[in-house]
Formats: structure tokens, sequence, C-alpha cells
């Protein structure tokens, strides 16, 4: 193989320029200032539970301004869902949690919408209600969410909602291999404990919004703010009955993502539909928090049993997980939140996790998909084994780890696993091993450390397309989504590499489902390996037709060409070469005087599409496949704390990141991934909690609730991110996702190192000062 | 009732009707728009709206657009000079990589500026406690503070 030119370079993000002198656009600056647009608000319930006895809109609707109201009955009596279809737009009847969507309003401006709101009178007759997941998943709890659930469709993984064990419950994933009772029979040493994880938001910085046009050919065409444009036009089309060709959904850069995906975009779409005018809506950052889809908050109980040397045996798992109201993706996070324990190897191994209804707000997708909450128990859980055992913790996970080639505890056999590495390095980084200096006085120094990782999802496609213009710019399409996590720039340097050309010779032409081809969308950590990959092939395809074309110019075959700098030679002999511009200039000379060059349509297109072969389906009630993942990228972090054993305040002093992302087509933005999912893992452990009170979020905003700011994170020479490469075979070059392994060690690593510092162990997140000090003073006792 | 406001923007006098309730945010974005200004919360906690108005910072967002009246706003399209060469602080953020999704970008750059336009050579803990108030969630901040101290650095050496 030949040095690459650009692929594995830290070139520039080719969206910087516009973003850092204020040009570039976001979805949210669609529409603005456009005449005639209407501005839409939504009525939510106040209640977390209630039958909707009567609504009056008619007050509202005589205000001057507003142009629709609308409520459940106005909508298509269709329910959606990613998974289980168990909402409507709109509630009909009945609402189930503080957020639950009652009426719409789209008026002339945001303040006469607003307040249309007011005017809309909800005559509620309150339910009793349950946001525990442990008492709502009882057999005999008396509060029911959906007493009609049996009769919901499933879109997708309809295998779960089997042998559920009550009637708020709508999912059961199970893994079952070898045998527990045997494995805890041969162990030398068991343990069981009880983690917890809270809600967090993702908070990403761009207010969720959405920009609805119908146009006069009856296309509905949607500006959204979130990630999966494909899906969402799918949803839209759906919902309101539309055929797809009719539904066009468009973005702009987004302001973050994380997996969030608060979705105004429904309500643009009803509202622009029943009124024909461009409708916006933009979410308030308090309706951003309970409208989001939160990270699925999971009790977790684990039971260990290993032997004297350090082996794992056996691991049973019970997983309750409160999912909220409404279904939405929680089902499939919860099985794919089950993909990160296969890092070790354990012999027997039983898990059974829980999808439960309840009066919260509704759950989704979030950095790392499920998998970050496992890793709080068992990275955790692998600590006080290797005391118990008077074991090295990092020897522990390393004599576990799986090893190249064999099979996981799912049957798949592992392929590219640089983990042992990456604990190593963070190790070495962090000084594992010697003593940290002591301050003295209050504070309390320890380190910690913690091993996790992000799979691919596998069963997805994605398709490209490539346009090569006559001034030799290499334009590619792609249906992914440019969040700030630099696919735009990684899958360009896909594309110079595979044609040899300058970054700035390649054009990216992405967000609009009417122009780019098919991709489920940036998610799962799969841009860079589906969506490139996607795009790799198109540039095989266009370089062929360009080979085929010169050829006879050139005097050669077609497989003996190559392009580079603009131009096709023959690879052995450079000095037989011609511009690609020249492909599409009149022949001067030849059999077809003025005729192209290039095949009849006068096009190089070329086309792609990228899938993974072999994909087995899961057996449902053994969790076993052989091909269940695309891929894994592994990520260990160590950290170094403070601990004020007098204010329980806990400091990051100290972090090192050590991935394994595959061979990384950009290592700075690889870099970014790293530090920022640091961040994100930080503020998760220590600082971040959507703090409920029957069913209501007590701290909607940024004052109350807290993600880091630049004091709370270590920078400079406090800040260290590495990496380690294990290509993949079916990545593009041999990479792998970045983006979602970056939080999946964070918090045990700080509770690790918060335990090594002053001996208190906090299993329910986040840790603050109050938990730290009560232990603190448990401990003395 | 509306009022007429007179107020220079990047060194161009503008008039605007306004509402007395409108923020500088929504006057810049909506009525001349300068859509580079981003709004991310609407009650002042997250920084993203910051401009500076007579040289300081403020949460655009939270900022009467009467109050804007006779004084001189400087926004992230008017940061390039004339010759439309890049302000350090741009040329830093695309060079350390410290812009992500973008959105913080344009806030934090004005913020940074209003910083180093005080102090021209700020330590590590200095731009971090000025910044505090200018939230990012997708970097982890690192990239952002290396940017900052270059963007000095090459200040002080333009300036020798």
């Amino acid at each position: 193989m030949t040095a690459l030119s650009t692929v594995g370079k830290s070139v520039p993000r080719i969206d910087a320029l516009e973003k850092v002198t204020g040009k570039a656009k976001y979805t949210i600056d669609e529409g603005v200032g456009l005449p005639g647009m209407l501005y839409g608000k939504v009525l939510y319930s106040p209640y977390p539970h209630a039958e909707i006895l009567d609504i009056d809109t008619s007050r509202a609707e005589q205000l001057p301004g507003v142009k629709a109201v609308m409520t459940g009955t106005d909508v298509p009596n269709v329910r959606m869902g990613r998974v289980v279809l168990d909402q409507h737009v709109l509630a009909r009847g009945r609402v189930r949690f503080v957020g639950d969507a009652v009426a719409a309003v789209a008026a002339s401006t945001i303040e006469a919408a607003e307040e249309a709101l007011d005017f809309i009178r909800v005559e509620y007759k309150e339910l009793p209600a349950v946001f525990d997941a442990e008492e709502a998943m009882r057999q005999d709890c008396p509060i029911v969410l959906h007493p009609e659930l049996a009769s919901y469709k499933s879109v997708s993984f309809s295998e779960l909602r089997q042998d559920l064990p009550g009637p708020n419950v709508h999912t059961h994933h199970k893994i079952r291999k070898g045998n527990v009772d045997d494995g805890f029979q041969k162990a030398d040493l068991i343990v069981e404990n009880r983690f917890s994880t809270c809600r967090i938001s993702h908070c990403q910085l761009e207010l969720p919004n959405s920009t609805a046009y119908l146009g006069g050919d009856g296309t509905l065409t949607v500006w959204s703010s979130v990630h999966l444009l494909f899906p969402t036009a799918a949803q839209i089309s759906n919902v309101f009955g539309l055929p797809p060709s009719k539904v066009r959904v468009r973005a702009n850069y987004f302001g973050g993502c994380f997996g969030g995906s608060p979705r105004a975009y429904m309500f643009a779409a009803m509202l622009a539909l029943k009124t024909g005018r461009p409708v916006k809506v933009v979410f308030s950052r308090e309706e951003s928090f309970f409208r989001d889809l939160h990270r699925l908050p999971k009790v977790i109980y684990i039971k260990d049993g290993v032997t004297r040397d350090g082996t794992l045996l056996a691991r049973e798992m019970r997983l309750i997980c409160n999912g909220g109201a409404y279904a939405d993706a929680t089902p499939q996070i919860i099985r794919n939140g089950s993909f990160g324990i296969s890092q070790y190897r354990i012999p027997n191994v039983k898990w059974d996790a829980y999808g439960v209804y309840t009066n919260e707000p509704i759950c989704g997708g979030f950095r790392g998909y499920g998998n970050s909450q496992p890793f709080w128990a068992i990275e955790q859980q692998l600590e006080i084994l290797a005391e118990k055992l008077g074991m090295d913790a990092v020897d522990l996970r390393k004599k576990n780890i799986v090893k190249e080639g064999e099979k996981n505890l799912r049957g798949e056999i592992t392929h590219s696993i640089g983990a042992e590495e990456c604990l190593d390095k963070a190790a070495e980084w962090i000084g594992w091993g010697k003593s940290s200096e002591a301050p003295g006085g209050n504070l309390k120094i320890g380190k910690g450390i913690a091993l996790g990782n992000k799979y691919t999802m596998v069963d997805t496609v994605s398709a490209s397309m490539v346009k090569v213009h006559k001034d030799g710019t290499i334009e590619f399409r792609h249906g992914g989504e440019e969040s700030g996590q630099g696919c735009n720039t990684v899958l360009s340097q896909i594309v110079a590499e595979e044609f040899n050309v300058p970054m700035h010779k390649v054009k990216v032409v992405w967000g609009d489902t009417s122009i780019v081809p098919y991709d489920f969308g940036s998610v799962s950590s799969r841009t860079t390996f589906f969506t490139g990959n996607a795009v790799r092939l198109a540039c095989q395809d266009a370089k062929r037709q360009i080979f085929e074309t010169a050829a006879p110019r050139l005097g050669a075959a077609p497989e003996d060409l190559a392009t580079g700098d603009g131009t096709v030679y023959v690879r052995e002999s450079p000095e037989k070469a011609m511009t690609i511009s020249a492909l599409f200039m009149p022949e001067a000379k030849g059999a077809q005087k003025g005729a192209l060059l290039v095949p009849e349509e006068g096009e190089i297109l070329g086309r792609g599409m990228f899938y993974i072969e072999g994909v087995t389906d899961e057996d449902f009630e053994t969790g076993q496949g052989t091909k269940l993942t695309a891929s894994y990228g592994y990520a260990a972090q160590a950290v170094e704390v403070a601990v004020d054993s007098e204010t329980g305040i806990v400091k990051v002093l100290r972090w090192v990141n050590a991935f394994d992302m595959g061979t990384p087509i950009n290592p700075k933005l690889c870099e970014g991934q790293m530090e920022g999912g640091a961040g994100m893992g930080i503020g998760s452990a220590l600082y971040e909690e959507l703090v409920m009170d029957n069913g209501k979020i007590l701290n909607p905003g940024f004052r109350d609730y807290r993600f880091p700011s630049t004091k709370e994170i270590p920078s400079g020479n406090n800040m260290k991110s590495m990496t380690v490469e294990a290509p993949h075979r079916e990545g593009p070059f041999g990479a792998k996702g970045a983006g979602e392994a970056a939080m999946t060690p964070s918090a045990p690593a700080i509770a690790n190192a918060i335990y090594n510092a002053a001996g208190v162990r906090i299993t329910d997140l986040p840790i603050t000062p109050e938990k730290v000090l009560k232990a603190l003073r448990a401990s003395k006792k | 009732m509306k009022q007429l406001i007179k107020l220079t923007v990047n060194g161009a006098e503008e008039e605007v009707l306004v509402e007395p309730w409108w923020d500088l945010a929504y006057v810049l974005r909506e009525r001349l728009g300068l859509t580079g200004t981003k709004v991310g919360c609407n009650t002042g906690e997250c920084g993203a709206c910051t401009v500076l108005v007579d040289g300081k910072p403020v949460n655009s967002c939270l900022f009467l657009a009467v109050k804007a009246s006779g004084k001189a706003v400087l926004t992230i399209e008017g940061l390039q000079s004339a010759n439309r060469e890049l302000h350090p602080l741009q040329e830093a953020f695309i060079e350390h990589f410290a812009v992500q999704c973008g959105y913080c970008t344009p806030g934090m750059i004005m913020a940074a500026k209003a910083l180093l336009d005080e102090n021209r050579s700020p330590t590590e803990e200095e731009i971090k406690e000025w910044l505090k108030g200018n939230l990012c969630r997708c970097t982890g901040y690192t990239k952002i503070v290396e940017a900052v101290l270059a963007a000095s650095t090459q200040m002080r050496g333009v300036g020798k």
C-alpha cells in the first residue's frame, strides 16, 4: 500500500472558516426575517398523568394574528415510535408526563402565539402517577400507563416484547450464556452490588427548532435541527399520510447533537400542513429540557463470580430502565446497551434488562447509547473485586479482556481490539500505582481508571454519490449530518485520498433528502465507518468511468490508470497523462468533432452503497449471534482527583484519554472527540442531573442544570489524549467510530479515583458533594 | 409603541424600528440579518449571544435593543479587518481545532476578544476564569483555551 496523502493527517476542518466568521448557517437560521412566516408554540400538560376531559380553543382562535390552533383530533390518529408505536403527536384523551403535548398554535408573531396558549382551556382529571421504575415494573402496579399496550404495533425488535413481568413493562432483553449458577459455584469470590444512573440532558446549544414550508406541488419541506434526516422524513410521511416523495427534510449545520432529538419538526410540519404557510418552531431552553429525550436512567443489580487469580467466571445483571411515558428508542437502547460488556471474557452470563413506562419524560439516545450506564456498574465492580483479591485493577481487567479472534460473550468473533494498549497508555500517563503527592489538609488526592467501548450498529445502509466537475472538482453527496463532529471534513479527506487531489478540490453536498442518497444518519458512531465506505465506493465508481473514458486516449488499459492532481495518467508511465478537465472538452481531432469524451449523458457520476454482509439475527432467547455489530471502538480514561473531606467537593486535576478508533482519519478531530467526551463524562459524573419532583423537572435551565464550564475541565498539560491504532478490516482505511466511546468510562474512572483518594464508593450518579460527605461520615463511624 | 433607534453595527450606521421589549440579539438576527450571533438560552446563561457594546461584552439576548441606541456594536461578522484579514483569534480557533459544532464560537471569540483587549497576556487560568460564562458542549474547552493563548501570543508579537 502506498503512503496516504490526506487520510491520517490533521487537515483543518473545512467548515472552520465559515464558523469563525459567523457566515455558517445553522438550521435555526433558516427563514430568519422571512415575511409571512408564522411562529408555532405548543401547549404542554402540567400534570404527569391525567385524562383530558375537554379542550376549548375558541378564545385562542379569535386572538389577532392567530392562524391555527390544533389539538389531538386535528392530527391523523396515527401512533408513532422508534420501536413501539405508542405516542400521538398531540395527546388524545390522556396525558402521561409533564410536557406531553396537548395543543399547538401558529400565529404571525411569537408573542401572539405565546398569548394564544394562555387562552386555551384544558379540563383535566388528574390520575395517580408512578415515577419509580422498580415500582412501575411490578405485576400488581395499580397504575397502568398504556392499558392498550398489547395492541400497539412494533416497527422493530418485537422479540423484546416477550416475557414481560408487568403491565408497564414494554421491553425485556436477555442474554443467556453458559450457566451462571455453575459459575458462581466454582467462584472463589462473589460480589453483589446495586448501582444507578440518573436522567441527564444533551444540552446541545442550538435551540431545537424546525421550519416547514408547504410547496405548490404539495411537497412539504421541513428543516430540522436533529440528526437522522431520512428516518425523520419517514416519520413525517407515516404520521401525516404523505407519500415519501412529497416529504423533503433539510438541515444546515447543527449546534451540537450527542444523540439528542427534541422533535420540533412534528409541530412545524403539522402547523404548515394546516395553514399552508411557512411555520417556524423554536423551543425555549426550558422546553428543550423537558422535550429532550433524556439519557435512560438505569438501576443496575450486578453479581460477579471470580476465581482467586482474577478470572471472571460468572456475571448476572438485572437492569431496570425508566424510559418515561413513551417507549421511543428505549427498547433499542436497552438491547444495544448490552454490547459494551462484551469487552471481557465471561463464560457464564445472565442478563435481563427491562424497559418500563413511568410518568416521567421520554428517554432516547445519548452519546454511548445505553452503554455508559452498565460501565458505571461494571468498571466499579471490577475495582471492588480487585481490592478484595489483592490484585491490581488494571491487571485484573487485562486478564479478562477478549483477544483478537476470540468469540465474545455474544458469539461475535472479536476483531480490531486495542483495549489493553489503551489501558497501558492511560495507566502510564497518570502514573498508575504511584501514590499521588499529598497536599495535606482536607484535600485527599487519588487516581482512577476505567475501560469502556462503543459498538457501531451493523444493520444499516449508507449510500453516496460522486460528481466529477469539469474544473476537476470532485463533488460528493452524503446523507449523514454535520453536527460538529467533523464528518464533512473526514469524508472529504476520504474523497481527496481516493482521487489524490488537494482538499480544496473536494466539494461536499449534504443535508437535503431530496438531493443526497439514502443514509441511516449520523448515529451509533457510524458515519466514518458506513458513510465513509459508501463515499469511497462512489469515488471508485467515478474513477472507473474516468479510466474507461481516458483509456483509449492514453493507449492503456483502464486498470492501469490512476488519478492525481486533476489528471488521469498511466500508473507505470506517468508522463502519459491528461487532465480530468480534458475529458469534458470537445475533441479537437478525432472521430466525432465537438463530442464530449465522457459517456453520452455528459456526466461522470459515481455511486456507492455500503452495508455489512453476513449480518445475523440475534437469538432473542439467548442474546447470541455471530455478527451483531459492525465494529467496536475502545476507550480508556484515567484521572487524578482531589476530594475535599470538609465539603465533599471533588475536583478533577488531571485527565488522560487513550482510545482505539482504528486508523484515525484526522487525529486532531479524534482528539476533539476524546476531549469533548471527557468534558461530558466529567459533567455526567459530578454535576449533571435532572432533578425530578412528581414528574416535573425542577432545574430546566443552564443555571440549575450545570454542565461543565471552562473551570471544571482540566486543560493544557493536565489534559492528554492518545490513540492506539487497531485498524478494522472493514473500516475505510482501517477507521472505526470515535464519538461515543468517549464518555463510556468517564464516570466510573472518577468514582474509582474518589475511592482511591478518600475510601468512599459512590454508586448512584451524579457524585454530588452531599453524597461524598455522607459517605465520608458513614465511613468514620 | 415602536421606536426608532440609531446605532453603529460593525462600523455601519443603522436605524431600526424596535419594540421596547426586543433584545439586541433579536434585532441583530431578525432585523439586520446578522445571524452569526447565536442564541442558546435567551436567559443569559450560556454566552452564545455575546457581542461587544462599546467594547464591553454583553449577553445580547438580555440586552434591550433600545439600550444600544447611540452605541457601537461589534459582532462576529465585524471582526475581520477592513481588508478581510482574519482576527488572530479567528485564525487560532481554526488552527487549534477549537471549533466543533461552532454554535458557541461567535460568542466565545467575542468574549475572548474583550479579554485580550483588556489583558494582552492572560494566563491559562485567567482565560478559563474569563470564559466560564461561555458554555461549550462539544470541545471540553481544552482547544479553546489553547487557541486563546495562541492568539494572545500572536497579537503580542504583531504589536512589537
